[in-house]
Formats: C-alpha cells, sequence, structure tokens
C-alpha cells in the first residue's frame, strides 16, 4: 500500500497538472473568442465573392477545357493529386488533427492515390504524413492566416500552375470546419477542378464585363480559390481553439475527480494509521 | 422604385462600409466609372485608385486596392484586397512611403537581370501610386 507521503504527493502532483489545464482552457476560450470574430469578419468578403462567381455560373457550362480560364475546369480523371492540408501547430485539442489527417488518408486510400503532392500548414499535419507515402512539398508552421495573405495566394497560384500546366488531375482542400465548440468537423474539399457553386437565381441580363470577361473570370476564379483556403484556415484556427478549450475543460474535470479520489483515500489511510498506532499503545499499556 | 444605391465594401479581413447612396464612382481598370440607381449590371476589376460616393449632397472618398465590383439592380458590391476610408490613413505614414518609394525607384541599386529589374520596378511603381492614392483620399477628409 501506497504510504501517507506519496499519496500526499500525487495529490499536489495532480493539482498542478490540473492549475495548467486550467489555465490553457482559461486561454484557449480567449483566442476562440478571437478567432471567432476573424471568421466573422472575414465571412461577408467570402459570401459576396462566392454569390459573384455563381451569379455567373451559367458561363460556365460547356466552356472549352483547354483555354483561358476554361483550363480551371479541366477534369482528366488521372490520379496526381495536389493537397493543401490545414491542421494546427500544436497538440492537447482532442483528436482535432488526428481525425482530419486520417480522413484525409482514408480518402487517398479510397480514390487510389498512392503518392499525393501536399502543402501542410500546421506543425500536427507534418507529422502525421512525413511517416507516409506522400510527398511534402512545403510545411509552414508558426504563422497566422491573417499575415499570410501572401502565403496563401503562392500556395495556391502555384498549385493553379501546375494544374494548368496539366502536371496535377486534382487539388485538393483539408480542414476543419468550426461548427460550434462542441464539434468540428473534418471537411475535404475538392479546389481544382473547380466546382462553380450554383446560381440561386440566374440572371438572364447582359453583363457588361470591363476588361475582358475571359481576363475577369480567370482572375476572379483564381482569387475564389485563394479565399476558400484562407477562410478554411481561419475556420481551422477557431476549431483548434475550441477543441483544445473543451478538451482541457474535461481535464480539469477528470482531475478534480481525481484528487477528491485520492483525498478520501488519504483521509482512510490516515485514519487507520492513527487507529493502529492506538491500538499499539493501549496493548503496550495494557500489558505492563 | 428606389432610388438609392446599396453600396458595401467588404475585403478580406473586414466590412469597411454598408451605407445607402446616391452615386459612386469607381477606379475601374479601364477607366473611372459613375454608377447611378438603375445601372446595367456590370462586372469589372478595380485598379488601385479613389473610390467616391456621394449621398446628400457629401462626397466621401474611400482608397482602393485592386479588387473587382459588381453592380446589380440597385447594389454595389465593391471586393477589394484592401480598402481604407479616409479617417484610417495614417497620412505620415503614406507620405513617408512615397518618399521611399520614388528613392527607390530614382536611386536604387538596379537589379542584375532586365525581368528581376521589372519586378522591381512595377513593385514600387505601385507602392507609389498606392501612397499616393492613400494621401489624396486622407487630405479630402
Amino acid at each position: 500500500m501506497a504510504s501517507l507521503k506519496d499519496i500526499r504527493k500525487r495529490i499536489d502532483s495532480v493539482k498542478r497538472t490540473q492549475k495548467t489545464t486550467s489555465a490553457m482552457k482559461m486561454v484557449s476560450a480567449a483566442k476562440l473568442r478571437r478567432s471567432e470574430d476573424n471568421i466573422r469578419e472575414a465571412t461577408p468578403y467570402a459570401v459576396k465573392l462566392k454569390s459573384v462567381v455563381s451569379s455567373l455560373s451559367t458561363r460556365f457550362d460547356g466552356v472549352e477545357q483547354d483555354t483561358g480560364f476554361g483550363r480551371l475546369f479541366r477534369s482528366s480523371g488521372g490520379k496526381r493529386t495536389g493537397v493543401i492540408l490545414v491542421t494546427s501547430d500544436r497538440g492537447l485539442c482532442g483528436g482535432f488533427n488526428a481525425s482530419l489527417s486520417k480522413a484525409l488518408a482514408r480518402q487517398l486510400n479510397e480514390e487510389g492515390v498512392e503518392c499525393a503532392e501536399m502543402v501542410i500548414l500546421g506543425r500536427k499535419g507534418n507529422d502525421f504524413y512525413k511517416r507516409t507515402n506522400h510527398t511534402i512539398l512545403e510545411n509552414h508552421t508558426g504563422t497566422h492566416p491573417k499575415e499570410q495573405l501572401g502565403l496563401v495566394r503562392d500556395i495556391v497560384s502555384e498549385f493553379t500552375k501546375r494544374f494548368e500546366a496539366n502536371e496535377l488531375d486534382q487539388v485538393i482542400l483539408a480542414y476543419n470546419h468550426f461548427v460550434s465548440v462542441m464539434t468540428q468537423e473534418p471537411v475535404i474539399e475538392q479546389l481544382l477542378p473547380i466546382k462553380a457553386p450554383e446560381a440561386e437565381s440566374a440572371d438572364e441580363r447582359e453583363i457588361i464585363f470591363e476588361p475582358s470577361p475571359e481576363d475577369i473570370l480567370e482572375t476572379l476564379l483564381k482569387k475564389y480559390i485563394q479565399n476558400q483556403v484562407y477562410v478554411s484556415w481561419l475556420d481551422t484556427i477557431a476549431g483548434e481553439h475550441a477543441a483544445r478549450m473543451t478538451s482541457m475543460d474535461a481535464a480539469t474535470k477528470n482531475a478534480g475527480e481525481m484528487i477528491d479520489k485520492l483525498q478520501l483515500h488519504y483521509n482512510r489511510s490516515r485514519q487507520a494509521a492513527i487507529t493502529s498506532e492506538l491500538i499499539e499503545i493501549i496493548s503496550g499499556a495494557e500489558s505492563i | 422604385m428606389s432610388d438609392q444605391l446599396n453600396l458595401e465594401v467588404v475585403t478580406p479581413h473586414r466590412t469597411v462600409l454598408l451605407e445607402e447612396v446616391d452615386s459612386v464612382t469607381l477606379p475601374g481598370i479601364e477607366g473611372e466609372l459613375g454608377i447611378l440607381p438603375e445601372h446595367v449590371p456590370l462586372l469589372t476589376t478595380l485598379d488601385t485608385g479613389i473610390m467616391s460616393y456621394n449621398n446628400n449632397g457629401k462626397t466621401q472618398a474611400i482608397a482602393v486596392h485592386w479588387g473587382y465590383a459588381q453592380v446589380e439592380g440597385n447594389s454595389v458590391r465593391v471586393l477589394a484586397e484592401l480598402a481604407e476610408t479616409a479617417a484610417e490613413i495614417d497620412l505620415q505614414r503614406a507620405k513617408d512611403a512615397e518618399t521611399k518609394a520614388k528613392e527607390n525607384l530614382v536611386s536604387g541599386t538596379p537589379a542584375t537581370d532586365w525581368k528581376a529589374e521589372e519586378s522591381r520596378q512595377n513593385k514600387y511603381e505601385s507602392k507609389l501610386k498606392r501612397s499616393i492614392v492613400r494621401q489624396t483620399v486622407a487630405q479630402s477628409h
């Protein structure tokens, strides 16, 4: 049986852990609020951009797939895949990163992609995929999307260029969608070839384009992809903090329960020790 | 029939403006565009420049740096990479940026090959343009 001193030590150590987890929970809660604000501020732009693209979607039907912006729609059904994976830098947030990485691996497996070329944001995705057959082109850590619009642009334009040059057959984006504080769900989306959002209401009126429709559509569609990646990054960061907050909350609760149990155990052992000591003294006194 | 335009200016980071206005002038890539209510549908690329809008005889300016504008019915949506209202611009910083860009254009060390040199010049030219636009907007305030 553990001695009283051992139990006391154990209680102290659990208490210290509890302090850490509850502090982490608080920090995540604050960060979550900020990243939710970021999403809220980025949403109008994303929504408008999407609606602009969708209002033009009738123009994409039956477009020639080997010139101009039509190349972004080219679907060859090949297996050469580029992946943009968005994960977090740090762990201690439950199954947040692992479930995404696994979902992506499953999808790649189902599609029969053996060697995808990946750009990974966040350290955790890198840790998962560096042991697999997939090639990691770049890994960016310690970055935040708000300062990194340029980085997003570079990653996307590199993939787009290679897609247009027929070096890749598809580009997919994997990230964690922030549904609520309790739930984040892994999302795997196809970026290229572009799936244009459906038009809500087809506007049949003639639209004036300045400059030509071809020029506008090409840059607009690329911007649309970039924005998708940017927003998904913000989404993932909010999800990371939410996941960490809930898992740290659970850890704090568990530590509390553990302390209670240990405390009870400690009190009982202490009582038992006192009783046995008393018996010893009394029986010693009797024998005299 | 409404005789006002619903003007929205958004950037990837935030919503800059959401207002009912009488008319809008946009810095289109092929020249300035004046938009009044009941304009025909239009989609255009925006250059770095000054976007201004008029409301009850009062004109306000916003500096926009590259983006798109969509006009549909009575709504004008401006999707800019960067947009700043006059109150948000730091005039001194814009002035400093102008002198710096000018210095770099006039006496900066040229890059070795012509392609790099061209992109270097483009970079500073757009910086110069941006700082001038910022100053104009800030002073119109």
